[in-house]
């Protein structure tokens, strides 16, 4: 279990790596925008770090009710994103479409990621 | 252009990839796909940009066939920075405002009862002054300058300071003995 966990760790902690290299070199190339959606996209996988720490130790390291704890929060939290991002694209507001989009293509591919390390390892 | 369309157009040019999308759209107008090829960006974040470039007026589209087609407005680009700079400001009115209370402020602080309390050392402050004092003084009159001296003196014993700094600030003028007041 723990080994699980400390691979999904490390693949959140690659990823947040990755978006502050390219936030950085957005910001240098003075493309602001573009460097606020990367910290957008960083902050998703930050959240979801978060909650596979508290899905540990909520489930007491059963690595069962976490994966069913984790994939629940991975349904529950989208689900305003989802809301926000159809009333954006009623609207024609393409640029909370774009914030809201990457949100949620980010959280589909923790989503494959953590699936995929979780049952290599059951 | 407004002060608030100007500010919000130059904070959308302040952006490397909104400005190479403006490039493009000068060479021809395009749709998103061909955009973000030629950019080498997603096409959601060509489709962000271009939504903030349309909100500040800077470019325009049309639908042509099954594509959405970005076109730059170029009326907007031909507007020179001196023409928004020259504009009369929004807060035009709030600035005449605040600078008739610092005037006044002024005012009370150099004058009693009438009389000139002392010269103000900074310019900005003797040029109110001196503003004040020309009141006295009618439009298409000849002055000597004994009776300009009499006039100042009414306000302040060293008329002498008070004349030529008058003349200097441009409210009288002067040929020899006679003077005048300015009009403004």
């Amino acid at each position: 279990m723990k080994e699980r966990a400390a691979r999904i760790n490390n693949y959140f902690d690659q990823q947040i790596d990755q978006c502050n290299q390219r936030i950085k070199v957005m910001q240098e190339d003075e493309r602001r925008d573009e460097a606020n959606l990367e910290k957008v996209r960083a902050n998703v996988y930050d959240i979801f770090r978060t909650i596979l720490s508290v899905a540990g130790k909520t489930c007491k390291e059963d690595p069962v009710a976490v994966k069913q704890f984790f994939l629940k929060k991975m349904e529950q939290i989208p689900a305003n994103w989802v809301t926000s991002c159809e009333q954006a694209e009623k609207h024609g507001d393409t640029v909370k479409m774009t914030i809201e989009r990457i949100k949620l293509d980010t959280v589909a591919e923790i989503r494959q990621a953590f699936v995929q390390t979780w049952e290599e390892e059951e | 252009m407004t002060e608030a369309e100007a500010i919000r157009l130059f904070k959308c040019l302040a952006d490397k990839s909104r400005l190479q999308i403006l490039k493009s759209l000068a060479i021809e107008d395009m749709y998103v796909e061909r955009l973000a090829e030629r950019l080498s960006l997603t096409p959601p974040t060509v489709s962000f940009h271009l939504k903030k470039l349309a909100d500040a007026g800077a470019v325009t589209s049309y639908k042509s066939q099954y594509y959405m087609m970005y076109s730059l407005n170029r009326e907007v680009f031909t507007t020179s920075i001196l023409d928004i700079i020259q504009k009369e400001s929004d807060e035009a009115g709030l600035q005449a405002q605040r600078d008739a209370q610092y005037r006044q402020k002024v005012i009370d602080t150099f004058f009693e009862y009438g009389k000139l309390k002392s010269i103000p050392t900074q310019r900005k402050k003797e040029r109110i002054v001196l503003e004040e004092i020309v009141k006295a003084f009618e439009y298409d009159r000849i002055y000597t300058e004994r009776e300009i001296n009499l006039v100042i003196a009414d306000f302040h014993d060293d008329f002498c300071t008070l004349r030529r700094d008058m003349v200097g600030e441009g409210l009288l003028a002067r040929d020899g003995q006679q003077y005048w007041r300015v009009r403004e």
